[in-house]
């Protein structure tokens, strides 16, 4: 059971669009590589709650490490900018080794300067041609969870 | 050599005037008999008489030189007076010796009244100080000094005063007031309508400033936040196409039911956004609307979903009443109470309550709700445009922009006080009314000052 829950890739997507996370969901569950378990919150409270397990996600059966975090900008409650640096300045070395991919519809230098200061690892404007916006996040998918070497 | 000069010119126009004079007498002589000893008393007759003609005609010239001079006096007497600032004299104790009747009437005194009182029982009390300083400056400089104080005159009027201050050194004038040390001379004009219309044109600056950084914020914001339902519309198009290539009708059911959506909030979007742009420009008239009264209305506008909640509304009558819009008002009770409504969550009893507390010098109008309740730290970002804290609750993030825009358009501010979640929120905001638009005198003073600063800064 332990050993089928590692070989799944687990992926945060942080976005309180709903529409729009049940799109990257499906973009992401239908492309290669298979096996991908997509974690949904809506807000950046619930997002540190699940990466620091606590709340509702206490139990690390309901939070298991994600290999990529999606994260957007504007969330309400926390935003996304203080997730990323609650994640990247985390005195644990395996959460801040976490590549955080922000993905926001803000085309603002300013977001986008803020999520590198912060050492996001990499920023996406969602496309709004839906083509894009599905061989985007199918190839983010293959990128960071194939290609990509994780630290762990 | 300017001396030999002047003794020259003098004894040249001497002799002009005995030349004119003898030639007068011989005239007024011509064909008189001439014996020996009737010409020696004649002749001494002659010099008399030349001398009595020469000292008429320098009298003459005298009364001429003195009418000049007392013109010239009264030309400056007026100057004094009647100059645009008001001229003191005073000794080195600030005791005024002299006063123009400029300065009198600004200070509203009886120019006699004013002699020996102190300049500086003129000048505001939290102004003594610097008038203090200036005097102590003027004392011990050759240069003129400056400075703006508030005069306040014995009827308790104010007004903005500039002075510019030169020590009098003029030697042998103890002699003459009875004090040692130089006397100073005090020039003071009434720049309180110059103060005015830099006090406008800063706010106007202000104002300007903040309302770009609202623009600004507003771009960034549109830029996020409208192009959020455009990727939803063409996602599911996108997923509409895939849906119908695999025949699936109940898929293909739900993309359209969520463009259809999606479709709706932008146009909800967009409607609020334009009401957002719309607050702060005056278009209808300004009145005097009773705050009470327009939330009885409001309540009987809003009581569907007031009933479907099962919620009580309790509205105090010692609301104020306030000077402005009636219909931005009624938009700023309708999203505080809608928002209340909104925000009961699991509430078995919910109440809403909208009254008056004094705190202070000013009213606090408050919308109190026993509902759901916020976290503190963010209590300030849910006026932000397109903030929400629950996206499921619908709405499009702009109704507590708009109220905020609303109280600030009426002079006041917005606050949420809440103890947390689950402790119910209280909106408070105060209004201070209207101001009518700006005169056309004051729109020119403006310019001047505009105008005046452009050179400045050129």
């Amino acid at each position: 059971m332990d050993d089928l829950c590692k070989k799944l890739l687990h992926v945060l997507l942080v976005e309180n669009d709903p529409d729009h996370a049940d799109l990257v969901t499906f973009s992401l569950v239908e492309s290669e590589p298979k096996g991908k378990v997509v974690h949904h919150v809506s807000d950046g409270d619930a997002a540190m709650d699940y990466l620091f397990r606590r709340g509702g996600f206490a139990d690390p059966g309901s939070s298991p490490r994600p290999r990529l975090i999606l994260l957007d900008l504007r969330l309400p409650k926390m935003d996304g900018l203080a997730v990323l640096k609650g994640i990247k300045t985390s005195s644990d070395e395996e959460l801040r080794r976490i590549p955080v991919v922000v993905m926001t519809s803000s085309e603002a230098v300013s977001d986008t300067a803020a999520a590198y200061d912060f050492q996001a690892n990499s920023y996406i404007v969602k496309p709004v041609d839906y083509e894009k916006f599905h061989r985007l996040v199918s190839d983010i998918g293959r990128y960071w969870l194939v290609w990509n070497r994780p630290a762990v | 050599m300017g001396e030999h000069r002047k003794a020259a010119k003098d004894k040249d126009r001497g002799n002009r005037l005995r030349a004119i004079a003898e030639e007068k007498l011989v005239r007024s002589r011509a064909g008189a008999p001439k014996d020996l000893a009737a010409i020696a008393a004649d002749k001494v007759l002659h010099e008399l008489q030349v001398h009595q003609i020469e000292l008429e005609m320098q009298n003459d010239e005298l009364k001429r030189a003195q009418v000049a001079l007392e013109e010239s006096r009264d030309k400056y007497v007026d100057l004094y007076d009647f100059a645009p600032a008001g001229y003191f004299t005073l000794t080195p104790g600030g005791q005024i010796m002299e006063a123009n009747l400029a300065g009198a009437s600004l200070l509203r005194v009886e120019r006699p009244k004013l002699v020996r009182r102190g300049l500086g029982r003129f000048v505001s009390p939290e102004d003594r100080d610097r008038w203090g300083q200036h005097l102590a400056g003027v004392l011990h400089s050759e240069e003129k000094q400056t400075c703006e104080l508030t005069l306040k005159r014995d009827d308790g009027s104010t007004f903005d005063a500039r002075l510019e201050s030169i020590r009098l050194d003029r030697p042998g004038r103890e002699a003459v007031t009875g004090h040692t040390g130089p006397m100073m001379r005090v020039a003071i004009s009434d720049i309180s309508d110059l103060k005015r219309a830099y006090r406008k044109l800063t706010e106007a600056l202000a104002q300007l400033a903040r309302s770009n950084k609202e623009l600004e914020s507003f771009a960034y914001a549109a830029s996020h936040d409208l192009k959020g339902p455009l990727i939803t519309i063409t996602g599911f198009l996108g997923r509409l196409a895939m849906d119908s290539e695999q025949g699936n009708a109940a898929e293909m059911h739900l993309d359209l039911a969520r463009i259809g959506d999606a479709t709706r909030k932008m146009d909800r979007l967009l409607h609020d956004l334009l009401e957002l742009s719309r607050i702060g420009r005056v278009v209808g008239s300004l009145e005097d609307v009773s705050l009470a009264e327009l939330a009885g209305e409001v309540a009987s506008l809003l009581a569907g979903p007031i009933s479907e909640r099962g919620a009580r509304i309790e509205i105090s009558p010692d609301l104020p009443t306030v000077h402005g819009e009636r219909v931005r008002l009624t938009q700023l009770l309708m999203n505080l109470i809608g928002n209340a409504v909104k925000f009961m969550g699991e509430q078995p009893d919910p109440q809403i309550k909208i009254g008056a507390r004094r705190d202070g010098k000013e009213t606090v109008c408050y919308v109190r709700d026993n509902g759901v309740g916020i976290d503190p730290q963010h209590k300030d970002r849910v006026f932000g445009l397109f903030q929400q804290l629950d996206p499921s609750r619908g709405g499009t993030g702009i109704g507590l922009a708009i109220a905020k825009r609303v109280v600030e358009a009426h002079g006041g501010r917005i606050w949420l006080e809440s103890d947390g979640p689950g402790s119910g929120c209280t909106f408070c905001f105060t209004l201070v009314g209207m101001a009518e638009p700006i005169s056309e005198e004051e729109r020119e003073n403006g310019r001047f000052m505009q105008k005046t600063l452009t050179r400045i800064a050129g």
